[in-house]
């Protein structure tokens, strides 16, 4: 498989938001904002780089029945290592992001690309799977953001384009989070089939 | 590479390395940032007791029952304190820090953690700046709809109640702290 392709893979064809249906929950939950979004996508795909790499790196030591055991100790340990970095390094992000920072260990997208990819390609292979995943995860989780942020205060990324009061608030919460995803994995899914 | 097998010694060999490996590992990392997230939290607490107090170059921390109270110092003079005070909001505790001046007028506050509803009770963090900062301490602080002066966040009466409660818990604090300021302060004139 051509290495740029994989790269590519998740940024359309097999975007995890949109196409694989993985990670819905801190998708629904930390698009308020364009920049926690961003942020969010940023550190899944930080962790998935890893996971995915290491993942690869040991895959013929672990053996089969005890994988996911093991699977999950290197991810909560990646996850971590990447919570005690943000707070050490970037205070303000971890704050904002709070609890959502370690669920990425139970991000289904984490252990999915674990499971699907890393276990049976190689180092470099798994390593390219891993950031185009996240990166079409963050492209997602932005777009998101941006577009509940926009309508539910007339932001995005903190610029002001309409005042605020005549924002929809219902975007901002957990309802405007399920409309937005819902209609976009429709016009996603209408352009993929034309 | 074929795959190992899955025999008990290998399943629990593999298992233990990887364990032994990731605590080694996180036992590193943790030891890498440990100074740098102690200095983010120190950072954390003296940038919202800029933001709360007059002009001043030490700080002194105490305590009144349990509750930590930072006095302000200029050159030797005492110049405010601040308290961190809390009060049950409409989904959770609402942690404020409020400063004082010498006078026990209130200089400003900052809202340290809340758990309001998006939009509405959220607004607490700037909304009542306009109608506290200035006023004394001792202000019996109210809504408007409990008969007092404040304007309560519109759609958010609840928050706002909570955020007065804060307010109020933290003015307890400082009161008790006055009478011993009183003391310290004729001490240094004497």
């Amino acid at each position: 498989m051509k290495k740029l392709t994989i790269l590519f893979n998740g940024f359309l064809k097999e975007n995890p938001t949109f196409v694989l249906l993985l990670g819905m929950c801190p998708t629904l939950a930390t698009t308020t904002s364009a920049i926690n979004g961003m942020s969010m996508g940023l550190a899944t795909a930080c962790v998935l780089l890893f996971s995915n790499a290491v993942i690869s790196l040991v895959k013929n030591l672990i053996p089969d029945s005890v994988r996911i055991p093991a699977y999950i100790v290197i991810i909560a340990s990646l996850v971590t290592i990447v919570e005690l970095c943000l707070k050490a390094w970037a205070p303000a992000i971890s704050e904002s992001l709070g609890l959502f920072i370690p669920l990425i260990v139970v991000n289904c997208v984490v252990l999915g690309r674990a499971e699907a990819f890393a276990a049976k390609n190689s180092v470099f292979d798994s390593a390219l799977d891993g950031l185009g995943m996240g990166l079409g995860f963050t492209l997602s989780l932005t777009i998101i953001g941006a577009i509940r942020e926009f309508l539910g205060s007339g932001n995005i990324f903190n610029i002001n384009i309409f005042p605020e009061d005549y924002g929809m608030l219902i975007f901002i919460l957990a309802p405007g989070a399920f409309i937005v995803l819902g209609l976009l994995m429709a016009i996603i899914q209408h352009l993929k089939n034309k | 590479m074929k795959k190992i097998e899955s025999t008990f010694i290998n399943m629990l060999v593999s298992l233990l390395m990887v364990c032994l490996l990731s605590a080694g590992l996180l036992a590193g990392v943790y030891e890498l940032t440990k100074a740098d997230i102690a200095l983010a939290e120190k950072n954390k607490q003296e940038n919202a007791l800029k933001g709360v107090l007059p002009e001043f170059d030490t700080i002194e921390t105490d305590s009144i029952n349990g509750t930590p109270i930072f006095k302000a110092y200029k050159a030797g003079e005492y110049v405010g304190v601040a308290t961190i005070a809390n009060a049950m909001g409409f989904s959770d505790n609402i942690t404020i820090m409020l400063g004082l001046d010498k006078s026990n007028n209130i200089v400003d506050y900052e809202v340290l953690s809340q758990k309001e509803t998006p939009g509405l009770g959220t607004k607490c963090v700037v909304w009542f700046k306009s109608q506290i900062n200035g006023k004394n301490i001792e202000t019996n602080f109210k809504v408007v709809q409990d008969g007092g002066d404040v304007d309560a966040i519109t759609a958010a009466t609840i928050s706002s109640r909570a955020f007065l409660n804060a307010v109020k818990n933290a003015s307890e604090t400082l009161i008790q702290k006055e009478t011993d300021a009183t003391t310290t302060a004729t001490e240094i004139i004497n």
